[in-house]
């Protein structure tokens, strides 16, 4: 289980060593998930292959696993270490001590210490080329076989800065030039440009301008800038114009370029038409015959799995996943919704995937949990109001537990679901998916929708919300000002018996063809900022219904408010809920344009296409094991 | 600018405002109304006073319907046709049976998805009923099915339902369904093309009922087709 | 042209109303003196049974006026038409027919004299008027004056009416008998009023009208004249069957009448009129400037140009008025949005006279025509090119001799090539060859055109450069592409990004690093699934992939096959996207196409949900990702690099989660953040005066 976090981790570098950003990340995600023993994690420094940078060494190293370590009790060979902000230490020449015993080399991470002698001269490794290409590859070659030492330090102290510029640049000549180096030189042959195959040749002497043009003939993309030192402009580009003479050829060098400027230069002539097209007899490539035409063809993670979904009842198993079943079979899995008790443990037992939102039987679920994971299979804990501590955002003491047990947990809100992750979980969220059936009858319902003079309040459970008295008032003042007005009420309407106890509002008949009539939806979910299911449900097929929604403007850290719903900035004021629900009751144009974006964003997010792509994800995240 | 230059500019925008009213009447399309200045009548007319007639509504909105529930059964199962002897031509996709109630789209569907399979009452009962399998018509471009998830173009074909754009690109085109073809064998309609059926038929008709009474019976039918056209 | 025959009398049929008698009258006399036309009044009194009108009467008889008025009395009530038979047989000249709940306007009697003598052989002329049959002003109008209320506009509406008629003076089956001009010639022709048909009136003036027309003569609408008529007020409750048997007779007399009104009504000789007085009613404000956009398609369309030119056009509505030209099947239609004062511009939209399209690669004759109207039509104080496909070359033509500015943005690169996908044989990126052989062999498979109509196609854009005053790109790269096939000017090239055409505000910024680590990678291509966006290299992603925990997904319509491997979700609303990749899981946005972007609203979209992007190494979404390091870049000829870098960052889930920071921090601003830029060229003039192709500017 991972300590509380005290301060943020320090990294500690001997004197004038660089760290590039990824050895950096892996160092960061290793200490993450390092157990509490360990005190920091090491990037020892090693030699870069010829023709590569330190960034692009580590971006290589980096792709190595996670599992590639060595934890020691002290380090033996120079190297930066990413320490727990509590560890003191020391830097005693490059080496890194500390007064906690234990440490972990990652052998995926390396720092680099410029001032190091590059080592001899070879010919350069493809290992030199980025492997997440981007940044373009810059190669300075000079062939002459005794350079001046001015040319020598000119390419040095370019590739330096060009490397600081996020292009990578190479120095290729017969002599290495003393100094700080962030590359390792190659020797300016045809089998380094090959290895290299750079974007951009800065051709030093005029040898070096012959050889290229031949060691990399057919690589059609590849521009030349030769260095003339005797020119006046510093830098200077040729218009590329179509029967222009040489297509390679783009410019020359004068004097000292500044590195920023000549990467900028670089980039552009990346991005511009190509140099030299690929050859134009080419057949049409061959390509396999592909037939599909389909949207929403089925796919792996949900296609392949039987899913158990349990719940403390049936009322609460078919509002949560009654949905979520609905989609899985549609993409051709099998799942089963049940009660948890002793009536659905065996298909809960030896279905692949088991989600479970614990409530009165939890000593069966851990029972459950315990026996599936003796069989290697993941269960998951699904987070709702009921399993929180009254009033604040953690798991109660049970759910905390399964929560261990199962080491996976997910929920309709982004807070619960981070709450979780605090207590070492992995978490995602699931939000309510609707039956397709439901979303047909709500889309069919909207086609006819007229709305009349009626509000639907969600009061929301949980303790007594803070702003429902500023709901209550403008309401109120919204019925004096018209007769006409109904208010709908779904949940407890003794909470606001004492503002609104008039016979004009009533509790919201059930079904969808009346709420498809309510001008609009005004929402205010539970004190512990948490929405029921029902809640959500409700949220969800009135937006399908076209029905505008009004809530507060703080995003409950609990229910993500619907992107389209007209948010109050100040939720305590009155009169700002009176004038969003004034606005959407007087003007039937703004109350057109509202129910429009209402359903633009309902069809897009609530309807059965991303539903699947919402069940395709959990099961994909869900069959996946924590990186190791 | 003179009078008579401003009076021929406001000719111009009247007539080219007219011309765009006529062409969207034609094409069933709307055109920008007008608004008025603020505090005025809401404008029920258009440019030149005349209403714009909307889209020539045939049988609008069972298209849309049907769509939404297609949307809904999934592509997932390569479809087959079906003949049930109370339910009659069956389109089915999984666990889902569309009727097909046109014996034209039935020989086209034939095409695609292979001959019909004879089954009984019982087995059909056990498929849910879907969307039936109907000719839809967007704002361009052929009329069309939808079956297997795709929308398969007609050639020569019964009253299209037309739906808008938004519906109509919710599937992807499939392959076209010719319709003639599939009624007449392909031989026949070969000959059809060729002249051979013709002559075929005029030697039978000498065979059987004489030289005179048939060079009779041709011209009358060349007379008939003369006074209709 | 013949000249009335004087003095015109204005005979006043008198029964009820003294107060709309009084206000008739009123009207005729206050704007007798400012008539050119010598006329007089006279009013026949019907044996009204109201003493008030009597009284009235009795006052105008005793009084002095600026014309004669003369008012006669029958004996016992006889019926409307037998006292305008009175009147007819009293008066010398030409007469004027008017119901005496009628209120006449400025000029009105020299206008509809001047439309009796505008061509020979006119036997009628009626005015428009609010009450009028076939000579009703639409509502719009009525509207606008408050004609049908209780304190109608009048004057304001006859002066506008004059403003704004085109003064066609059409032609009409019949006169309408609210107020109706008779010549002196058709009344001795025809004779009087039947009233022995139309005793107690309706259908005489129509009778009078048919058999003036037997005769040869004509009827006139005099469409820059407005009298209002309060009308419905005669006859009372009998009109009904008055007017029904009244068209029982002229059917029994004129039995071709019935299908000629159908016809008229369907012709409705007054459409250009009214057509003319409804754009009247929503003038555009001289005093904003105005701009001219050309166009592929009408603003409604999908496409990324059309989303553009909709949000820069909503964020300059404040200072500036748009028309839109683009064609259609019909020809070219001219869209203008005007600001006029109320919530929403006011739209129109005109189909401009040429005929089918014919779109040749350099000049159709039919889009000059259609601009050059379209600048007539209205005045325009800057032009903004932003597609030429369907216009042809034609506008570089037509507005080089045009005053204003000429901004031109290169949204694609048709001026470089009409197979402006770049793409050799559509399928290879061909960065603009210079050996024209290839382009040959590419223009007879792509666009059945050849390199020698390339060459001219080059020769007429780089003979009209200087027609363009500035040249707008959304990427260097655009400007570097362009700039190989001509010579532009440095100082005439300007580089303004698009922005983003989806609301931006409510960026996600925080990464989910446990959807970056804990969920199999997920790959999204977005947009229109066409090969030459790289939906081949897509589905070969997808089969590749099809064992491992990769998932390829597509978001878009298939325009071509897919894989069945590849996850489609088929069509999506640009403005919810970000929520869809987020929703769905995906972690990058694969944009792998070979096609050369000039800018890219779909990697806009895909920074907007903070997801990094891996597009072609050249164009402008290369430049993007260099730019902010948001993404990679691969060769899209290159299919193993592009599996090995999937499988590299599938492995390397830092670099991931590294380049998604990046993405999350890209600065994105929306299309009105640009709109300044635009104001400025839309008023500046490039500084050279002197044209080469000899129009002085």
């Amino acid at each position: 289980m991972k300590g509380p976090q005290l301060g943020a981790p320090v990294l500690v570098t001997p004197e004038g060593w660089v760290v590039a950003g990824a050895a950096r990340t892996r160092l960061a995600r290793q200490l993450a998930v390092a157990p509490a023993d360990i005190g920091g994690v090491v990037a020892l420094s090693g030699d870069l292959p010829p023709g590569s940078s330190y960034r692009v060494h580590a971006e290589r190293r980096a792709t190595g696993a996670y599992s590639d370590v060595e934890d020691v009790d002290e380090l033996v060979s120079p190297g930066a270490a990413l320490l727990r902000a509590e560890i003191a230490h020391e830097m005693r020449g490059s080496l890194v001590e500390t007064d906690h015993g234990r440490l972990r080399i990652d052998h995926g991470a390396c720092a680099h210490d410029p001032n190091r002698s590059p080592g001899p001269l070879r010919v350069a490794e493809p290992q030199g080329r980025p492997p997440f290409p981007r940044r373009p590859v810059v190669l300075l070659v000079a062939c002459d076989p005794e350079p001046d030492l001015a040319t020598l330090e000119w390419m040095r102290t370019l590739t330096n800065d060009l490397e600081c510029s996020d292009v990578e640049a190479r120095l290729a000549a017969h002599r290495v030039p003393t100094g700080l180096h962030l590359t390792r030189p190659c020797l300016p042959v045809e089998e380094s440009a090959r290895a290299l195959s750079p974007d951009l040749v800065i051709a030093v002497d005029d040898a070096a301008r012959a050889n290229v043009a031949t060691w990399l003939r057919d690589d059609h993309w590849f521009f030349v800038l030769a260095r003339v030192p005797s020119s006046t402009s510093i830098l200077e580009l040729s218009r590329f114009r179509v029967g222009g003479t040489d297509r390679r050829l783009r410019g020359h060098i004068g004097g000292p370029v500044d590195a920023s400027r000549l990467a900028e230069v670089t980039r552009r002539l990346c991005a511009g038409p190509h140099p030299l097209p690929p050859g134009f007899d080419i057949a049409p490539p061959d390509r396999p015959k592909w037939t599909q035409r389909r949207f929403r063809s089925p796919r792996k993670p949900a296609a392949a799995c039987t899913i158990a979904a349990l719940a403390p009842s049936d009322e609460s198993a078919t509002a949560r996943f009654e949905g979520f079943a609905d989609h899985v079979g549609a993409l051709g899995g099998r799942v089963t919704v049940g009660v948890l008790g002793r009536a659905a443990y065996e298909d809960a037992l030896h279905a692949d995937l088991l989600i479970a939102r614990p409530g009165r039987a939890d000593d069966d679920l851990r029972e459950l949990i315990e026996a599936r994971a003796r069989e290697g299979l993941a269960t998951v804990i699904d987070l709702g109001p009921e399993t929180l501590t009254e009033g604040i955002l953690v798991p109660r003491g049970a759910t905390a537990d399964l929560i261990g047990l199962a080491s996976m947990a997910t929920s309709t809100s982004v807070a619960v679901r981070d709450a979780a992750r605090s207590l070492g979980a992995r978490a995602q969220l699931l939000p309510v998916v609707l039956p397709r059936a439901r979303v047909l009858e709500a889309r069919t319902l909207r086609r006819a929708r007229t709305p009349s003079a009626i509000v639907g309040w969600h009061l929301g459970t949980g303790a007594a919300t803070p702003y429902l008295d500023a709901v209550a008032a403008a309401l109120r003042e919204l019925l004096d000002r018209r007769s006409d007005l109904l208010i709908h009420v779904v949940g407890d309407r003794d909470r606001i018996a004492a503002a609104l106890s008039i016979e004009r509002v009533m509790e919201a008949p059930e079904g969808l063809t009346v709420r498809s009539t309510w001008a609009a939806n005004v929402w205010t979910p539970g004190a512990a900022d948490v929405a029921d299911i029902g809640d959500e449900i409700a949220l969800a097929e009135t937006a399908v219904l076209g029905v505008p929604a009004i809530c507060a403007q703080t995003p409950q850290r609990g229910a993500e408010p619907p992107r389209s719903s007209c948010a109050v900035e100040h939720p305590d004021d009155s009169q700002d809920w009176f004038e969003a629900l004034r606005e959407l009751l007087d003007s039937p144009e703004t109350a057109r344009e509202r129910s429009r974006e209402t359903a633009r964003h309902a069809d897009g997010l609530l309807d059965p296409a991303s539903a699947s792509a919402i069940v395709n994800r959990f099961c994909g995240w869900a069959r996946r094991g924590r990186l190791s | 600018m003179s009078s008579n230059e401003a009076r021929l500019r406001r000719h111009i925008r009247a007539l080219a405002a007219l011309n765009r009213q006529l062409y969207a009447d034609l094409e069933g399309t709307d055109v920008r109304a007008i608004a008025p200045p603020p505090g005025t009548l809401e404008p029920e007319h258009r440019a030149g006073g005349r209403r714009v007639s909307a889209t020539g509504a045939r049988r609008g909105g069972l298209g849309a319907t049907w769509i939404e529930q297609l949307g809904l059964v999934a592509g997932a199962h390569t479809p087959f046709l079906a003949h049930a002897p109370d339910r009659g031509n069956l389109l089915v996709e999984g666990d889902v049976a569309r009727p097909v109630p046109s014996a034209v789209l039935v020989a086209g569907l034939a095409g695609v998805f292979g001959k019909p399979r004879e089954v009984d009452d019982q087995e059909a009962g056990s498929w849910s009923p879907g969307p039936p399998v109907e000719v839809l018509e967007g704002p361009k471009g052929a009329p069309f099915v939808i079956a297997g998830g795709r929308r398969l173009p007609l050639r020569g074909l019964p009253l299209p339902h037309p739906v808008d754009a938004a519906d109509m690109q919710r599937f992807p085109e499939g392959p076209e369904l010719n319709l003639s073809l599939a009624i007449v064998s392909r031989a026949r309609f070969h000959d059809a093309l060729t002249g051979r059926l013709q002559l075929r038929r005029l030697g039978h008709a000498l065979r059987g009922r004489g030289e005179l009474k048939t060079l009779g019976r041709r011209a009358r039918i060349a007379a008939r087709r003369d006074a209709n056209d | 042209m013949s000249s009335p025959a004087t003095p015109v009398t204005v005979i006043v049929p008198v029964y009820g109303g003294a107060s709309d008698v009084e206000r008739c009258i009123a009207s005729v006399l206050e704007h007798a003196p400012t008539s050119q036309v010598e006329h007089r009044v006279l009013i026949i009194d019907d044996a009204a049974p109201d003493e008030q009108v009597t009284a009235v009467l009795h006052h105008l008889a005793s009084s002095q006026h600026p014309v004669a008025v003369e008012v006669l009395a029958n004996p016992q009530n006889v019926g409307f038409v037998r006292t305008v038979n009175r009147g007819l047989r009293h008066a010398r000249g030409d007469v004027v027919v008017l119901n005496s709940d009628t209120v006449v306007t400025a000029g009105w009697l020299d206008r509809m004299v001047e439309t009796t003598t505008s061509l020979p052989d006119v036997a009628t002329v009626t005015p428009l008027s609010n009450f009028g049959s076939i000579c009703t002003v639409p509502p719009t109008i009525i509207g606008a004056f408050a004609l049908a209320g209780s304190d109608p506009r009048v004057d304001e509406c006859a002066a506008f009416i004059l403003e704004h008629s085109i003064g066609l003076h059409p032609e009409v089956i019949s006169g309408v008998g609210f107020c109706l001009y008779i010549t002196r010639a058709a009344l001795d022709l025809v004779g009087e009023l039947d009233d022995a048909a139309f005793g107690r009136g309706y259908g005489e003036e129509v009778d009078f009208c048919l058999r003036a027309t037997a005769l040869g003569l004509r009827h006139l609408v005099a469409d820059d004249t407005f009298v209002y008529h309060r009308g419905g007020g005669s006859f009372g409750a009998e009109r009904a069957e008055l007017m029904q048997a009244a068209s029982e007779v002229i059917r029994a007399r004129y039995p071709w009448f019935r299908a000629a009104n159908r016809a008229e009504r369907a012709r409705d000789p007054l459409a250009p009129t009214f057509a003319a007085l409804e754009l009247g009613l929503a003038e555009r404000r001289e005093d904003r400037p105005h701009v001219l956009h050309l166009l592929h398609n009408s603003l409604g369309e999908l496409g990324g140009s059309e989303k553009h030119l909709r949000a820069l056009v909503e964020a300059m509505r404040d200072e500036f008025d748009f028309s839109i030209l683009h064609p259609s099947e019909g020809g070219f239609v001219l869209h203008t949005m005007w600001e006029v004062g109320g919530p929403r511009p006011v739209e129109h939209e005109f189909l401009l006279p040429g005929g089918p399209r014919q779109t040749t690669a350099l000049h159709d004759s039919v889009a000059a025509d259609a601009l050059a109207t379209a600048l007539d039509m209205f005045d325009f104080d800057a032009v903004h090119i932003h597609n030429l496909i369907g216009h042809s070359l034609a506008p570089l033509e037509v507005l080089a001799s045009f005053e204003g500015p000429v901004v031109c943005s290169v949204r694609d690169l048709y001026l470089a090539c009409p197979n402006h996908s770049l793409l050799y044989r559509n399928e290879i990126g061909c960065g603009i060859p210079d050996d024209l052989a290839v382009c040959d062999r590419c223009l007879a498979e792509t666009r059945s055109s050849d390199a020698e109509q390339l060459r001219e196609f080059r020769a007429y854009v780089g003979a009209h450069l200087d027609t363009v005053d500035t040249w707008v790109f959304a990427s260097h790269s655009a400007a570097d592409y362009l700039d190989r096939v001509y010579d532009l000017d440095p100082a005439r090239v300007e580089i303004i990004p698009h922005g983003a055409t989806i609301a931006v505000g409510r960026r996600e910024r925080a990464v989910d690093e446990e959807l970056v680590y804990e969920e199999p990678l997920r790959l999204a291509f977005v947009g229109m699934g066409w090969v030459k966006k790289g939906l081949a290299i897509v589905n070969r992603l997808a089969d590749d992939f099809a064992d491992s925990d990769i998932e390829i997904h597509h978001f878009g319509e298939l325009k071509d096959e897919a894989s069945a491997e590849l996850h489609a979700h088929g069509p999506y609303d640009n403005e919810v996207l970000p929520d869809l990749l987020r929703q769905a899981g995906i972690h990058i946005v694969l944009l792998p196409g070979p096609y050369a972007e000039t800018f890219g609203h779909v990697m806009t979209e895909a920074l907007a949900a903070g997801l990094p992007v891996i597009a072609a190494r050249y164009g402008a979404l290369a430049e993007r990702i260099r730019a902010h390091g948001a993404g990679w870049t691969i060769d899209p000829d290159d299919q193993d690099e592009i599996r090995q870098l999937v499988e590299d960052l599938d492995a390397c889930r830092d670099e991931v989660l590294r380049t998604t920071r990046r993405a999350t921090e890209v600065p994105l601003e929306p299309v009105a953040a640009t709109a300044e830029s635009y104001a400025r060229l839309y008023r500046h003039r490039s500084s050279d005066p002197v044209r080469t192709n000899g129009a002085e500017r």
